[in-house]
């Protein structure tokens, strides 16, 4: 741990009294990853107040400009304010993101706890058709699906949450099963606890843990995966100011402009890094195999 | 004269870790004599293994030896650089692990890994020179007891049992005839009839070859059959180094002494084993002065304030205060229990008649097992296999008796533990438990049950959930059968004192704990409801041998106190000779012999009891020779397809035709107590001989 | 060995079959006439029923479903109602420029990501580890897309250096290959930091096992020891994860094609899809599922073989 800079030793302290989120920001990548969430959590919520325009507000006149004092990221080929649109498109992307990954989580459980604890034809059965889902690659599936439902957001978070629950499911599945081989869940049950007991105080946490930091790392993916399908138009229509209509836009006076699709790019890309180092630090820190050490 | 191999003077080897610099071993000094087995004995954490790899120079990267010298028929091994001592490696000295089975790489083929390992010392030229290597390997798996050898080396590491593979590690060890074999610990992770083959092969090597061996044990039984030479490791310091004969007959240092006293032996039988108050230190928290001191029954000021220096007594080396100058007139009183009785002596159960206090009763209970078969593979025509883990056994346990289940694995004695619990449903037969027939009694109903009869788990840790405190495991018993608690933290407090741990462990999570407390901890909520059955699967397993014995202490005071009946399943026989009141012998789901522990382990009357008997290493090397070794062939078969008629016939020495024809009933011997399931009981000659 | 390569097998082809009737079914699922929202509102009522009989739509749904497999599974997706054209002829002629980008995205992945990872394992905790770790981060957190828009913004916009679009020139094998440089290097970027962290874990974790240290007691060389006993284990979780891999190159391909206006399964699927051409998108689709589940199952083999002792426990029904 040599190369952990060493802060105050007050800052320090403060890091202990925090239980998880403290080991997370010891690690440099962890706090870098931290900050990039928090900014990224502030804009969403502080849209209107830090958008200096509406972010549908146009001015053909100055369209597609770079950096200005009036504009400071430019203006796309309407003439919107880039960092307008870009602070408002954060919340597109974590109001598609959190119910997507919400979907995929909750029926993913349903399906996993079922099969895995089921067992038998009903284990085989699911397994078939989980694999035949799977059998699509994610971004076709969701593209073959909205054309035929029609682009909205409300379709995109249906589809993606479509798209992802068969992943969560294998691992709900997987982890029920290697669950159920743990001793201390045959000790529940030499002491006479209930199947009921046993499902929902043993079984169950050791099985939403483990998601819950699989759904953190997806965050981010969901987020590109949504602003992919609305560069494709696909997705979010425009007006609304998606950070992948903001690129298909950009995309379309390439050769006019190339701020937007820098700097929604470039968003894109720090968000996502933001979020995956957060998570990756985050499931270190969690994880069971690499916390503390037994005995001694 | 002999040679000199090694001579290993003033070691010292140090990790470099995040908490800084640990002196893992300190001050090493001992020799290797050509063709001699030097033992290296110590609980875990003592630095055997840090020994081991520090001859072969295979430290981890952040190990380093510091200091003294290691010569090598002279040449010092800690100058050598890299390449020099891979010249050395493979070729002069070799190495084998304690697991066989992550020791030969998994994608390889044998043979293709016995040819590399050749090539190293010697580039082979052209397909003359392959096939050569190839000979030789070949020659070597043979000699080792892998038949058709030239077939199986085709075959890769998975396709080999954990005995096989061990046997193909010394094959691979012994490729280039070494001058010395660093073994650690070979065996531990055997069963004891795969041990006694491992060990016979290695003795039977050592004469052949003339190898010496450099080997790690933890099992003073295994030193006391196998070693010429020992030593005694403690906390990073050799503590005792001489003759293996003076130091079990006459053991010098106090650590030596506990730790032959803390061993089970069914040649000794004790009421109580002695226990090593403590534990072994950290080597980040080492004391000062003897290392040893804080345990140690006869340290004064001096032990705890100075360094003792490794001395010289009667031809052996000491590393204590007591045999120094220093310490003035009276040396330590090194006395052997007390309390140590000859098998004769020990009380047998009064027998009230047969059906009084039975608490436990199976009526030819089986449990099979049936594989899982998808529905494709089912459209596909697959069938699945039967595992007859357990089939057709009659058993009767009274209370405050204690039954010993041993065999090898696979013999299915924890599958006949769990099924008596109901862990398991018997797929035919009967199980009685006080009176009441539970065989088909549903959950609801057997629920309430439970607490009355109460299962120790193999594995402390994964028993214990990770997610809880020790304070919320313990009172989870009540919680299950809705029992009030009226304090639940002295009640917690309470059952931390009944198995010996202090309170401070009720704040504790499982990860926080040593094998030994989480074992304790384990026993303490199976007592937690005051249960009449408690059935114990290896009890003792993964712990170091002071605390088994302070484990096994606290299972027969407790049985003493409660009036329990015990169900103690284990393959460590020493453990049984200690605890168990009567013996049943499993093979293959079957009891092969059920007698008073007694009579069992003097004269035992089947023969597949007559062979684990002889195998058990004993910790006194002065019965190595006295006492007949039978080394049972082979394996134990799958309980898919057993053998037909007697299912140990392909491996008794005694066996024949009537016995591959027809199935030996298990019956009483005229009258007595024992039953036995052969036909030709009396051929069993087998008798421990005493001096 | 061989019920396992049967049971996979028969696996494989019980899910594609699955894969057609989802498809032929997902017509009937939405809203309106399919054939309608193919020619149009303004369609005469006619050629509307013809193309529903040309459709099958006219059939009761388990028949189309039965004919959909029959057929398919015979190697025919019919006919392109607009362009009478055979719909074998335009996955024909789209697919293989799909499969040369995605395989040389892929090799170019493991060109570059696995000498920085193999770098990597072997020193832990070096400067140069920790800058390859934040490269890979960055290079997994690029999605396809953005990656394709700064090099074309970059590379051929901005210093006009490359090719932006299209396939290049017919028959010229050199302007086919500048054509094929960005799209091939945007598709790979992800994968790249994705192989390099992938395979300076699995090494990590091999070089600690047991039979390496095995294999160094018994005098055998760092760089036999290294290449040969490491290597090869560190490398089958990589083969396993190149399956699923050319399975997302080729959905990143719908992206990286649209930027570089390169034809493709993308391409085709993309503009089916605006036309509402039912057919060719059912075509497309299951071209890509059919590849993507084929890819699965030549890892799975290669897998089998690398590895011996899968072949006793990984059997699955």
């Amino acid at each position: 741990m040599q190369y952990v800079a060493r802060p105050s030793s007050r800052y320090q302290q403060f890091l202990n009294r925090i239980p998880i989120l403290g080991d997370v920001l010891r690690q440099p990548l962890g706090a870098l990853g931290s900050v990039i969430v928090l900014v990224f959590m502030l804009t969403v919520l502080l849209a209107p107040v830090l958008a200096p325009y509406e972010y549908a507000q146009q001015d053909i006149p100055s369209m597609l400009q770079g950096p200005s004092r009036a504009h400071w990221l430019g203006t796309d080929h309407l003439g919107r304010d880039l960092l307008s649109r870009i602070i408002y498109g954060s919340r597109i992307a974590l109001g598609v993101a959190i119910p997507a990954v919400g979907i995929a989580l909750a029926g993913g459980v349903v399906i996993g706890l079922t099969a895995g604890y089921a067992g038998g034809i009903v284990d085989d059965v699911t397994l078939v058709l989980l694999d035949s889902v799977q059998a699509f690659p994610a971004v076709i599936l969701a593209l073959v699906i909205l054309a035929l439902l029609g682009p909205s957001l409300v379709n995109v978070i249906i589809v993606i949450g479509l798209a992802w629950t068969p992943g969560y499911a294998r691992i709900t599945r997987a982890q029920v099963l290697s669950t159920r081989q743990h001793q201390y869940v045959e000790v529940e049950r030499s002491l006479g606890a209930s199947q009921k007991r046993v499902l929902f105080l043993h079984i169950l946490p050791n099985v939403v843990a483990p998601l819950l930091i699989l759904a953190a790392m997806d965050l981010p993916v969901v987020i590109t995966f949504e602003a992919g399908l609305s560069f494709l138009g696909l997705g979010v229509r425009p007006p609304t100011p998606s950070w992948g209509v903001v690129l298909s836009d950009g995309f379309n006076f390439i050769r006019h402009s190339p701020w937007p699709i820098t700097w929604a790019g470039l968003t894109l890309i720090i968000t996502t890094l933001g979020f995956t180092l957060f998570g990756e630090t985050l499931r270190d820190v969690l994880d069971p195999r690499l916390s503390g050490s037994r005995g001694t | 004269m002999t040679e000199k191999i090694l001579q290993v003077k003033k070691l010292e080897v140090k990790y470099h870790t995040r908490e800084g610099i640990l002196t893992a071993i300190h001050d090493a000094s001992f020799d290797v004599d050509e063709g001699e087995i030097v033992g290296v004995v110590g609980e875990s954490g003592c630095g055997k293994s840090t020994v081991a790899s520090a001859v072969m120079r295979l430290l981890p990267p952040n190990g380093q030896i510091s200091g003294g010298q290691m010569l090598f028929r002279g040449k010092d091994l800690c100058q050598l650089d890299e390449g020099g001592m891979r010249l050395l490696r493979g070729k002069d000295m070799a190495m084998i692990f304690q697991d066989a089975m992550t020791s030969l790489n998994p994608v390889f083929s044998i043979e293709q890994q016995m040819i590399d390992a050749q090539k190293a010392r010697m580039p082979a030229t052209g397909q003359k020179g392959q096939k050569a290597l190839r000979e030789r390997a070949v020659m070597m798996l043979e000699r080792v007891g892998i038949s058709d050898a030239a077939r199986q080396i085709k075959e890769y590491p998975h396709q080999f049992s954990g005995g096989m593979r061990q046997r193909i590690m010394i094959a691979m060890a012994l490729l280039s005839n070494p001058a010395l074999l660093v073994a650690d610990e070979p065996t531990s992770a055997l069963d004891v009839t795969l041990e006694a083959q491992i060990l016979e092969l290695i003795v039977g090597l050592r004469k052949e070859l003339g190898t010496a061996i450099l080997y790690i044990t933890h099992d003073l039984g295994v030193i006391a059959r196998l070693c010429d030479k020992l030593i005694v490791m403690y906390a990073g310091n050799i503590v005792e180094y001489g003759d293996v004969f003076g130091i079990f007959d006459r053991p010098k240092h106090p650590y030596t002494q506990a730790l032959l006293r803390s061993h089970p032996s069914h040649s000794v039988r004790a009421d109580r084993l002695r226990t090593i108050r403590g534990r072994v230190p950290s080597l980040r928290e080492l004391p000062l002065g003897c290392k040893f001191a804080p345990r140690c029954d006869l340290a004064g000021e001096v032990c705890h304030g100075t360094e003792p220096d490794f001395l010289l007594v009667d031809r052996r080396y000491v590393l204590c205060h007591a045999y120094g100058r220093a310490w003035g007139e009276a040396g330590p009183t090194v006395t052997l229990p007390s309390e140590t009785r000859r098998p004769a002596a020990v009380r047998t159960l009064e027998r009230t008649g047969s059906g009084d206090g039975v608490i436990v009763k199976t009526v030819q209970v089986r449990t099979h097992f049936r594989d899982h078969v998808a529905f494709l593979g089912q459209v596909m025509g697959q069938t699945g296999g039967t595992v007859r883990a357990v089939d057709g056994v009659d058993i009767e346990i009274r209370r405050g008796e204690t039954l010993g289940l041993v065999g090898e694995s696979g013999s299915g004695k924890t599958t006949l533990g769990r099924t008596i619990l109901r862990l398991l449903d018997p797929t035919d037969g009967t199980v009685i438990i006080d009176g009441q027939d539970i065989t088909r009694m549903p959950q609801s109903k057997l629920r309430p049950m439970r607490a009355r009869m109460q299962m120790i788990f193999q594995d402390p840790f994964s028993s214990l959930s990770p997610r809880m405190k020790m304070a919320s495991i313990l009172l989870e018993p009540f919680r299950i059968h809705g029992l009030p608690v009226d304090d639940p933290k002295e009640k917690v407090d309470e059952l931390l004192a009944t198995v010996g741990l202090s309170s401070e462990q009720a704040d504790k999570y499982a990860h926080q704990l040593s094998g030994g407390q989480a074992r304790r901890v384990g026993i303490a909520r199976a007592l937690a409801l005051n249960p009449d059955i408690l059935v114990a699967d290896e009890p003792t397993a993964g712990l170091d041998v002071s605390v088994a014995a302070g484990v096994l202490n606290l299972l027969k005071d407790l049985r003493e106190e409660f009036n329990l009946a015990y169900v103690i399943i284990t393959h460590n026989l020493n453990v049984i000779s200690f605890i168990a009141d009567r013996v049943a012998v499993m093979y293959l789901g079957k009891i092969v012999e059920l007698a008073e522990a007694e009579y069992l382990f003097t004269q035992p009357r089947h023969p597949y009891t007559e062979a684990l008997m002889s195998a058990i290493p004993i910790p006194d090397p002065r019965l190595r020779d006295k006492i007949q070794h039978i080394i049972l062939e082979g394996e134990i078969p799958s309980a898919r397809n057993p053998p037909p008629g007697c299912p140990f016939h392909p491996r008794c020495r005694y066996a024949e035709e009537r016995c591959i024809a027809e199935v030996p009933r298990l019956r009483e011997e005229n009258g007595s107590q024992r039953l036995t399931a052969c036909h030709f009981p009396e051929r069993v000659q087998f008798r421990l001989s005493w001096d | 060995m061989r019920t396992y390569l049967l049971k996979r097998f028969a696996m494989t082809v019980l899910v594609l079959v699955l894969v057609i009737v989802y498809l032929t079914l997902l017509v009937h699922v939405v809203p309106g006439d399919p054939a309608k929202s193919l020619l149009g509102p303004r369609a005469n009522p006619d050629l509307i029923a013809k193309t529903r009989a040309a459709m099958d739509l006219d059939k009761p749904v388990l028949v189309q479903v039965g004919n959909a497999v029959w057929k398919i599974l015979h190697g025919s997706f019919g006919t392109d109602v607009f362009t009478g054209r055979s719909i074998n002829e335009l996955v024909g002629s789209a697919l293989p420029h799909t499969l040369i980008l995605a395989w040389v995205s892929l090799g170019l992945a493991v060109v570059i990501g696995v000498p920085l990872g193999v770098y990597s394992a072997t020193h832990p905790d070096s400067w140069l580890d920790r800058i390859t770790a934040v490269i890979s981060i960055s290079c997994i957190t690029i999605p396809s897309y953005v990656g394709g828009l700064f090099l074309l913004l970059l590379f051929a916009v901005k210093f006009k250096v490359m090719p932006a679009i299209g396939l290049g020139e017919e028959g010229n094998v050199l302007d086919y290959v500048t054509h094929l440089i960005l799209p091939a290097v945007a598709l790979a970027i992800t994968w790249v930091g994705y192989l390099a962290r992938l395979i300076r874990a699995s090494l990590l974790e091999v070089l600690n096992q047991t039979y390496i240290r095995a294999a160094m007691a018994a005098g055998l060389s760092p760089r036999l020891i290294f290449f040969k006993y490491a290597l090869k284990n560190a490398l089958i979780p990589m083969v396993a994860v190149l399956g699923v891999g050319i399975g997302n190159l080729m959905a990143g391909a719908v992206f990286v094609e649209l930027i570089f206006s390169r034809p493709g399964m993308g391409t085709l699927i993309y503009n089916a899809i605006q036309g509402r051409n039912f057919p060719i998108v059912r075509a497309g689709v299951l071209t890509v599922a059919f590849l993507f589940v084929a890819a699965n199952l030549l890892a799975d083999l290669a897998y089998t073989y690398l590895d011996p002792r899968i072949q006793l426990d990984k059997v699955r029904g």
